[in-house]
């Protein structure tokens, strides 16, 4: 595993490559600066498997680097983990929403580092595995589709889209969310109806093409809210707002269909491809549930998953009780 | 735990104490710019800037300190860190400032003191 770690703080810098070493990595760079981190990423001549980058840093900060990193086409699913102190945690929305995988606190402790380096470590495995398939769809795009195979519950990445983050991402965002910041939250699942029709329908690519254009107009409806949006497979997706956000409404089913009609999505074939959207109840947590904060992101995935079932029996002919409008609670 | 996992402890251990002491020699070059930043505030020369530089430093100082060993320099450095925030935030004034220089004066005593410990 090659490793850059990055930190303005030299004593930083040296306790954390020891602590990488003591877990067993050795092969790690480190810089002192978001433009020393961008020199020595241009003249790698073998990619970095994952990053780890300070937050607080003069001048670029970890954040700045996180996104500029991201838009690297070699990067744009590496593990990034952020390195925060316990008082920059007002940081940690933003560095997820500039794509970051995960966080550690400092001062580091070296089994917390070493579990959260290890997780990194099975996701560059895992994507390795995938890139050859579905991950790096611009670079394949010239190649057969046969290349880029995927399974329908597949949580693949969507990029460029604003808000979006993988799956993993959000599940160590939800995870680190206090108490009360997840009393805060409000989570969304959002699922297409007869994925399984327009699935087997397309290929490949175009798959790709209609998620991300289905996770463009989920964002665009909620541009005016803090948002995180993640994809799920099998064409469910998930959003974590703040509880507030005006744009959480039961308008907002209308406002992505709208949107998703104004696309004019289509099959290769020119035929139109017809997207329902199927919106779950809103989750909400109590102060005093005791369970683990991706249960919002369970809760939502079902009530969104209850939800297209009932529109395909409805479509099918079959009568179904609707269910009262409200916020579910998680858990 | 196993051998090869005390190995490593061990090893890490020893890499943390020679941090440590080179985080000891370096002491009196952080001293010295607190000093500075001080008595930049003193002349009134760009207080903003210099409570945020007295707030990075303490930051590199608060992330650090707790695994070196040094547990109350890390709180010390941490409250800093916080408080100096939350004033930068806010309007600052005499009264906002006076009572966050008390803290990095008893910040640089504890300094101080752990260097004068180092050189006995």
């Amino acid at each position: 595993m090659k490793i850059l770690a990055v930190d303005d703080d030299e004593i930083a810098l040296e306790l954390l490559t020891e602590s990488l070493k003591s877990v067993g990595y050795s092969d790690i760079t480190v810089a002192t600066s978001g433009l020393s981190a961008l020199e020595e990423i241009d003249a790698a001549t073998r990619p970095f498997d994952y990053f780890l980058l300070d937050i607080q840093m003069p001048e670029m900060d970890g954040i700045e680097l996180c996104q500029r990193i991201r838009r690297m086409a070699s990067y744009k699913t590496s593990p990034i983990i952020m390195i925060t102190a316990m008082s920059d945690r007002s940081f940690v929305d933003a560095a997820f929403s500039a794509g970051a995988t995960d966080y550690v606190t400092k001062p580091f402790d070296t089994l917390e580092l070493s579990a959260r380096v290890r997780m990194a470590e099975n996701l560059v495995r895992e994507t390795r595995v995938s890139t050859n398939n579905v991950f790096a769809v611009q670079s394949l795009k010239a190649k057969v589709e046969d290349a880029l195979r995927f399974s329908i519950g597949d949580a693949i990445t969507i990029e460029d889209v604003p808000g979006m983050i993988g799956k993993l991402a959000m599940e160590n965002y939800l995870l680190q969310l206090s108490r009360g910041k997840v009393y805060q939250s409000i989570a969304i699942g959002f699922a297409i109806v007869e994925i399984e029709t327009i699935f087997s329908r397309s290929s490949p690519t175009e798959m790709l093409y209609t998620l991300t254009d289905v996770a463009d107009a989920i964002a665009d409806s909620l541009k005016q809210s803090n948002y995180l949006l993640t994809y799920c497979g099998s064409g469910k997706f998930v959003c974590v707002a703040d509880r507030g956000s005006r744009a959480i409404s039961p308008d907002l089913e209308i406002a992505i269909q709208l949107s998703i009609e104004e696309m004019e999505i289509a099959y290769d074939s020119g035929a139109p491809c017809e997207i329902t959207i199927a919106m779950g109840e809103p989750v909400t947590s109590s102060l005093w549930s005791s369970g683990n904060a991706t249960q919002l992101m369970e809760s939502a995935l079902i009530s969104a998953e209850d939800k297209r079932r009932a529109l395909q029996l409805e479509a099918a002919g079959v009568s179904v009780s609707k269910t009262k409008k409200g916020f579910m609670k998680a858990g | 735990m196993d051998s090869f996992e005390a190995d490593k402890r061990q090893q890490l251990d020893r890499a943390i104490t020679n941090i440590r002491e080179k985080f000891l020699l370096n002491i009196d070059d952080r001293i010295a710019l607190f000093d500075d930043l001080l008595a930049q505030i003193e002349t009134g020369e760009d207080t903003e800037d210099a409570l945020k530089q007295i707030s990075a430093n303490a930051h590199k100082i608060s992330g650090v300190a707790r695994t070196l060993g040094f547990a109350d320099l890390g709180l010390m450095t941490s409250r800093i860190e916080t408080d100096f925030g939350k004033a930068l935030a806010g309007t600052l004034s005499e009264n906002t400032i006076s009572p966050l220089i008390s803290q990095v004066e008893e910040m640089l005593d504890h300094l101080v003191s752990l260097s004068s410990g180092n050189r006995a």
